[in-house]
């Protein structure tokens, strides 16, 4: 044998696949994926596959999952072999599962960045060049994959109940998703959760908090899971469109929360000077739109309804309200890196100014938000008694119902923002200062009046009076069981009055703010011109392309 | 990274206050590509509070702080990838391996495929952590984890570096290894933002130094320059085998001495000027027919020139 035969020979019996190389071309490959994964989530599935923590876990859900089979099977012998026992079973397999989908998961999730945030390392990952929407990307996707271990060790046993009849494969998948989706969302409550505070007497507080949170959904979702499956409630027409419609508004709505969650953990981690507003406003608005399309298809499906409008204005008004009360708590200061990314177009300015951050625009916001709500409920219901004469019952009510409910929130958030305008110049006030300030005042606007009601011989203690023109819950809801609205003087008052407040306070929240709705811009620095131009070579080359001149 | 004008580190007017406390005060300085700075100063002087605003950790109340040009407030995402920041604690993870922790930052800083190889593989070695690759980070030394801090702040090659209390708790033969490596990032072009309070380390390492107390950069320049403007006597003791007591009032006559004492065959005095009028002077002693056996100046050391700019007030 020569020496290139040997050589060769000695190649051919190292490629004949012994067990080292496959594992180490299977390692090669995982290394190889692995540089498109997210650093986080390959740095804790590192963590995970060591941790002791996740490997009881594990254990004991696989222990529980066979116990659960044994008994069942046991429990139930011999009818097993004849009777629907699938859904029992299928309960059994998902509480198992639901403890570590919707209390151990999220509340890991919570912990691993809280648990960074006290032990300094959120530091060392904030000033590398991770954006902190990867920081928050990667601990969920660490949280999705331990989810997808947990189903994939009990996914036999889920698969065993469809072969024991009486439980279809398609409310199987559905409860397996939404148990799935609950935990998706729950875990990034859990991130947002820890960004809240740095303290570690917080985070101790807010932990036992969570917990409980996290408990209080495991045990709802069991009551849901057995009503779902077990006692069968009628919700499972697979054939009716309408059930699939409201599957899918649903869907728009858990993935819209879920995309705000994600932005508002993402923001509350990130630099003061970087922009933390205006991708949160963006869902809000689609949220708006999502608001308003599928209120439109109840309307259009209950025949008209008026009920569905009322309910479409309730929604938007708390939408609004709560987050115009989080935005007039933003910081009056736009940071020189916001306002230098303020396009100099303006047309393009006028569009994005409203997405700026700042109280004076978040004001505006809110409440534009709220009037157009407004005013595309009011076309619509007035277009449709045009095409259709007689198809929206009670016009008026519905017109006076959109009005006051569009006050309440122009006034409500008009007091607060004029009362964190004055707490700032003796201090400083934040979006947590704001919440709390709005919520203070709408306990105040509710209860005052009602003890004032109350307290007073000459006022009715059950009928609605304009001294409730402060309380918004009451005086929506005499509109909108009032027979006669135009005929109830009280109510009248209180319309025409909140109607006139709204419109007071909105011009004079636009002549306080005016000089802060319209940003001024500023230029790029030299630096970063220089280094855009050099680290951009393309398209500098790209403005000198013959084709530009064309 | 390309070379540029600006200072690779600037201080402009920076202010930090917190309530009534002004943690930084209205300070200003630079550092130069390949130079370190050693920033001094007693416990709460304001040195973390400053290097927390350069890496981006904290917002100025006033003033502004620049890597390279770039501002740390405005543009953090570019101040960051030119930087590399060691705090004074460790920042280590469980559950987590020396390599597996450096290549979790590689990857955080962006570096892929054989880039991120290649760093991991120099960071080892530059660290000297080769060895202890697959060893648990929490199972590592003090000195060893100040390796793998020192690695990962260094692991996207950054131009500067920024290290706060490096040699804190470390023995003397780590000591006298981190500096070593400091020194060599230095020779590597990178600039070196070092704090301690070992000062006489400092002295050995650093081309300028700050000294900074109650929020305020007091001096700034080489251990030299600082010397000169400030400190301007040594410290002789002479042994003079025979009258003693004669050189002292020998020296007493001299406008240049001061504090002169006697102690058997010793003599001490203060003497204002540099070695080379240190060496006349022992030439006239001798010429004056004193029998001077010994002859040593002590010069002001790092710790003097501190304890006399800061006034002794250390907190």
């Amino acid at each position: 044998m020569t020496t290139v035969e040997s050589a060769a020979a000695i190649e051919e019996e190292q490629t004949t696949a012994s067990p080292a190389s496959r594992w180490e071309r299977f390692d090669q490959w995982i290394e190889y994926g692995s540089e498109f994964l997210n650093p986080i989530l390959v740095k804790e599935t590192r963590q995970a596959l060591k941790s002791r923590q996740f490997a009881v876990t594990f254990t004991l859900v696989l222990a529980c999952g066979w116990a659960w089979s044994l008994l069942g099977v046991a429990v139930n012998s011999p009818a097993i072999y004849y009777s629907a026992n699938g859904p029992i079973m299928l309960v059994g397999y998902i509480d198992i599962l639901l403890f570590p989908l919707l209390v151990i998961i999220p509340f890991t999730a919570f912990r691993s960045l809280a648990g960074e945030r006290e032990d300094g390392t959120y530091e060392l990952l904030s000033v590398s060049t991770l954006p902190p929407e990867k920081i928050i990307s990667g601990k969920l996707g660490s949280a999705v994959l331990q989810m997808i271990v947990y189903l994939s060790a009990l996914a036999p046993c889920v698969a065993f109940t469809y072969l024991l009849r009486g439980i279809d494969i398609i409310t199987i998948c559905y409860v397996m998703i939404a148990a799935t989706l609950a935990s998706v969302i729950l875990s990034m409550a859990g991130l947002l959760l820890a960004t809240v505070t740095n303290s570690k007497s917080w985070q101790s507080v807010l932990s036992v908090a969570v917990i409980i949170l996290f408990l209080i959904a495991f045990f709802a979702a069991i009551g849901l899971t057995l009503g779902a499956v077990v006692e069968d409630t009628g919700w499972r027409r697979y054939d009716d469109p309408r059930f699939w419609t409201i599957t899918v508004c649903a869907l728009t709505f858990y993935f819209s929360y879920l995309a705000l969650l994600y932005f508002a953990a993402s923001a509350a981690i990130s630099f003061a000077s970087e922009n933390r507003s205006t991708k949160l406003r963006m869902v809000m608005l689609t949220q708006h739109f999502l608001f308003f399309i599928w209120f439109c298809w109840v309307f259009l499906e209950s025949s008209y309804e008026t009920g569905a409008l009322l309910a479409m204005v309730t929604f938007l008004a708390i939408h609004w309200g709560l987050h115009g009360a989080l935005m007039v708590g933003e910081s009056q200061a736009l940071s020189p890196r916001i306002r230098r990314s303020i396009p100099k177009a303006v047309v393009r300015r006028l569009f994005s100014n409203w997405f700026l951050p700042g109280p004076a625009r978040g004001y505006l916001f809110a409440t534009s938000g709220m009037i157009s709500g407004a005013v595309s409920i009011v076309v619509l219901a007035a277009a449709t008694q045009q095409l259709r004469p007689g198809a929206v019952a009670d016009l008026e009510m519905l017109f006076a119902f959109v009005a006051v409910a569009t006050a309440y929130v122009v006034i409500y958030l008009g007091v607060g923002r004029l009362l964190m305008i004055g707490l700032r110049r003796i201090g400083s006030g934040d979006i947590f200062l704001s919440a709390i300030i709005h919520l203070l005042l709408l306990l105040l606007g509710v209860f005052i009046p009602i003890i004032v009601q109350l307290s007073t011989y000459w006022l009715p203690n059950d009928d609605y009076s304009i001294v409730q023109i402060s309380n918004p819950f009451w005086t929506l809801v005499a509109i909108a069981e009032s027979s006669n609205t135009i005929g109830d003087p009280e109510l009248v008052g209180s319309v025409l009055l909140l109607t006139l407040g709204g419109a007071v306070m909105f011009f004079l929240q636009i002549v306080i703010s005016a000089a802060d709705i319209v940003p001024s811009t500023q230029a790029t620095p030299q630096r970063v011109s220089e280094e855009d131009q050099l680290l951009a070579p393309l398209d500098v080359l790209g403005a000198d392309s013959p084709w530009d001149d064309a | 990274m390309i070379a540029t004008k600006f200072p690779m580190i600037e201080l402009r007017r920076l202010h930090r206050f917190f309530g009534a406390t002004k943690a930084v005060n209205d300070i200003s300085f630079e550092v130069e590509a390949g130079q370190v700075f050693g920033y001094i100063g007693p416990n709460g002087a304001g040195k973390t509070t400053s290097m927390r605003i350069l890496a981006t950790l904290d917002l100025p109340t006033a003033g502004d702080a620049l890597i390279d040009g770039f501002s740390v407030i405005n543009d953090p995402d570019r101040v960051r990838r030119r930087l590399g920041f060691m705090p004074d604690y460790f920042g280590t993870y469980s559950n987590v391996n020396c390599w597996e922790y450096l290549d979790f930052f590689a990857r955080a800083y962006g570096l892929r495929g054989n880039d991120r190889r290649k760093a991991l593989n120099y960071t080892m070695d530059f660290t000297g952590l080769e060895v202890l690759a697959t060893k648990a980070i929490n199972g590592l030394s003090k000195g060893m984890k100040q390796r793998l801090c020192l690695g990962r702040a260094m692991i996207h090659d950054p131009a500067v570096l920024i290290l706060d209390e490096p040699a804190a708790g470390l023995d003397p033969r780590a000591r006298i290894e981190l500096r070593e490596m400091i020194n060599r990032l230095a020779s590597d072009g990178k600039s070196v933002l070092v704090s301690s309070h070992i000062l006489t380390e400092l002295a050995e390492m650093c081309d300028i130094v700050g000294i900074i107390e109650q929020g305020q950069l007091l001096a700034t320049g080489s251990v030299a320059d600082i010397q000169r403007g400030r400190v301007t006597h040594a410290t002789v003791r002479v042994r003079c085998l025979e009258n003693a007591a004669g050189l002292a009032a020998w020296l007493t006559e001299r406008e240049d001495m001061s504090n002169v004492l006697v102690d058997g065959e010793l003599v001490m005095f203060s003497h204002a000027g540099d070695r080379v009028s240190e060496a006349a002077l022992l030439r006239e002693m001798i010429e004056a027919n004193f029998i001077v056996a010994e002859f040593g100046a002590k010069h002001t050391s790092l710790e003097d020139v501190f304890l006399t700019v800061t006034q002794g007030r250390v907190q």
